[in-house]
């Protein structure tokens, strides 16, 4: 496993589609990431020109292990951006106007709460495109296939 | 056909009536109120239900689905087995002011009387926290709910990885 600084950039001819998450989420990010396989699944050849960054704001709990395995159950090509860098998550996150917090309770239990907003971003680093949570397969495919077509 | 079933409903009327007025008078010749206080029966409707199945080894899981209990009442609690999960709650996923989204525990969930109440990705959901292993496609998980009534009902849950 490689690990070095990561542009929010698709490559060339590409998609790359963001997400923030964490790998202990039962609803919002299972259900993200299962629309968008559901989605590659159904746009076929195509798929291979996207690729998943997933980004997590619970650097502490996620290794790049966990998210690796955790992104590998869902899509083929995909990337795990972590950084225990307060500033450069805080960052990051402004850059797509996402929003994320934890908090740790008395009794041990974490509580995390994120911006469930997938981002479609183009070569040019340019989100040319915002999923809201919830769209299900279908608005993932609708969206996907008309930015691939919009890029060829 | 008309006139036969008319004939038919009023028979029935009678004899209901007749039933009735049987039961009366023996709770009366018992000395006890014989005003007796109708009764509806609680029936609660699981459908749809289903749990995703675990990215990797996931500790945490979800079951959805939908509740229609045809008097009021409220969801109060899930449970499993241990050999399932440690630990269950109902959960509710909320949007905060900044946009992010996060859940809390809701210790109980309004069920109006013949209305669907929808347990559903991005909405309540009953959570499975410390996961014994993980939740398998295929597999079946036994979820007991409990009610404000006091009712329990035992839900087969299948593990899937889309909605049914």
């Amino acid at each position: 496993m490689q690990t070095k600084p990561f542009n929010t950039v698709a490559p060339a001819g590409e998609l790359l589609v963001l997400f923030f998450g964490y790998t202990n989420c039962p609803d919002l990010c299972p259900t993200t990431l299962a629309d968008i396989r559901a989605a590659l699944a159904r746009i076929g050849d195509d798929s291979k020109k996207v690729s998943v960054a997933f980004v997590t704001v619970d650097p502490e709990r996620d290794t790049a292990e966990r998210m690796t395995s955790y992104l590998a159950s869902f899509v083929d090509r995909f990337h795990v951006l972590r950084t225990t860098d307060v500033n450069q998550l805080e960052l990051a996150k402004e850059a797509f106007l996402a929003a994320s917090a934890i908090r740790k309770n008395a009794d041990g239990s974490v509580e995390v709460s994120h911006s469930a907003t997938t981002y479609i971003i183009d070569e040019a680093g340019l989100v040319i495109d915002e999923i809201p949570f919830g769209v299900g397969a279908d608005g993932f495919e609708n969206d996907l296939r008309i930015f691939l077509k919009m890029i060829q | 056909m008309k006139k036969i079933k008319t004939v038919a409903v009023i028979a029935i009327f009678a004899i209901a009536i007749t039933a009735c007025s049987d039961n009366e008078s023996e709770s009366t010749t018992d000395g006890s109120d014989a005003s007796t206080e109708s009764v509806v029966e609680s029936t609660i409707t699981v459908e749809g239900s289903w749990a995703r199945n675990s990215p990797m080894d996931a500790t945490v899981g979800a079951a959805y689905m939908n509740i229609t209990s045809n008097v009021d009442d409220t969801l109060v609690g899930a449970s499993v087995d241990e050999s399932v999960a440690m630990m269950t709650e109902v959960h509710e996923t909320t949007t905060q002011a900044d946009g992010s989204m996060g859940m809390q525990e809701i210790m109980s969930l309004d069920l109006k009387a013949g209305a669907k109440t929808e347990l559903k990705p991005g909405g309540y959901h009953i959570m499975l926290m410390k996961l014994a292993k993980p939740l398998v496609l295929g597999e079946n998980i036994s979820v007991t709910l409990t009610f404000g009534s006091g009712a329990t009902q035992v839900v087969e849950v299948p593990v899937l990885d889309e909605a049914p």
